[in-house]
């Protein structure tokens, strides 16, 4: 079994590791398919909405139904690099505009034979408390994106 | 007199749940969680204290392992863990059955020296 490999390299910033047992391919295609987006990024919450504009530049836009309410994040793809790299910025839409805060997110695939390893950095997180909390959400997308990939 | 002994494996964890349960407020945080897991805003309404003052509450709570704080993506929510709670409840059984076994051999006594009175 493999597990997802969590660090914290500052208050504001996580790495979270995973090998895959899939090709780069299809991991890669996974986080740009709205199909398969909607499939392991509920984590623990339902997605009631998905939209995503594949290309550098593009936006996407994910709306998840929790007990705390309904939460949207969106961002635009700055970089996205077949099979080995997508960096884009991850913000909450939030009710009070002075409250909106940019964070980064960079997703890089390594091929290792028939697996993929999974480098997902996230940057530039508010604070401590909310590197926490996007480490623990990220972890259970990594483990549904697991689930879904090694399954089929 | 033999009292009942006490919980010797965690005497610290219990002393720390007792105290935590000293506390209005902190009771009735607990019984709201004992429904399910709450944000702290949604286990704190009505309660007319500062929100400072709750984020105490909330602490001692956690420190006494009787409530956990997890957090997802911007969310944060308060679990009740059973642990604490169990060592707790186990606690006032013991002491429960110690005091029921003393009251009945108390009872008994008490029914025997009573029938003897009659006798005589």
């Amino acid at each position: 079994m493999t597990i997802n490999e969590l660090t914290k390299p500052s208050e504001t910033s996580l790495v979270l590791r995973r090998t895959l047992n899939a090709s780069v391919d299809r991991v890669f295609n996974a986080w740009l398919t709205p199909d398969a987006m909607r499939v392991f990024m509920p984590g623990d919450h339902k997605v009631l909405d998905l939209s995503v504009d594949p290309r550098p530049g593009g936006a996407y836009r994910i709306t998840w139904d929790t007990p705390d309410g309904v939460m949207t994040v969106g961002g635009v793809y700055r970089e996205i690099v077949k099979n080995e790299r997508i960096v884009c910025t991850w913000t909450w839409k939030e009710d009070e505009p002075s409250e909106v805060h940019e964070s980064l997110l960079t997703l890089e695939f390594h091929p290792l034979g028939t697996k993929t390893e999974l480098v997902l950095t996230h940057t530039n997180l508010r604070s401590e408390q909310s590197r926490d909390g996007h480490a623990a959400g990220w972890s259970t997308i990594v483990d549904k994106l697991g689930d879904l990939l090694e399954r089929g | 007199m033999i009292l009942p002994q006490g919980d010797t494996r965690s005497p610290e964890r219990l002393d720390s749940v007792f105290s935590a349960l000293a506390d209005p407020t902190r009771r009735l945080i607990v019984e709201r969680l004992a429904r399910g897991p709450l944000t702290i805003s949604e286990a704190a309404a009505g309660i007319p204290i500062s929100q400072p003052a709750i984020s105490k509450h909330v602490k001692i709570l956690e420190q006494s392992g009787l409530v956990r704080r997890e957090v997802t993506w911007r969310a944060h929510h308060l679990h009740l863990s059973s642990d604490a709670m169990k060592s707790a409840s186990s606690w006032i059984e013991r002491q429960r059955k110690y005091w029921n076994a003393a009251l009945d051999r108390l009872d008994s006594y008490l029914t025997e020296t009573s029938e003897k009175e009659i006798k005589e």
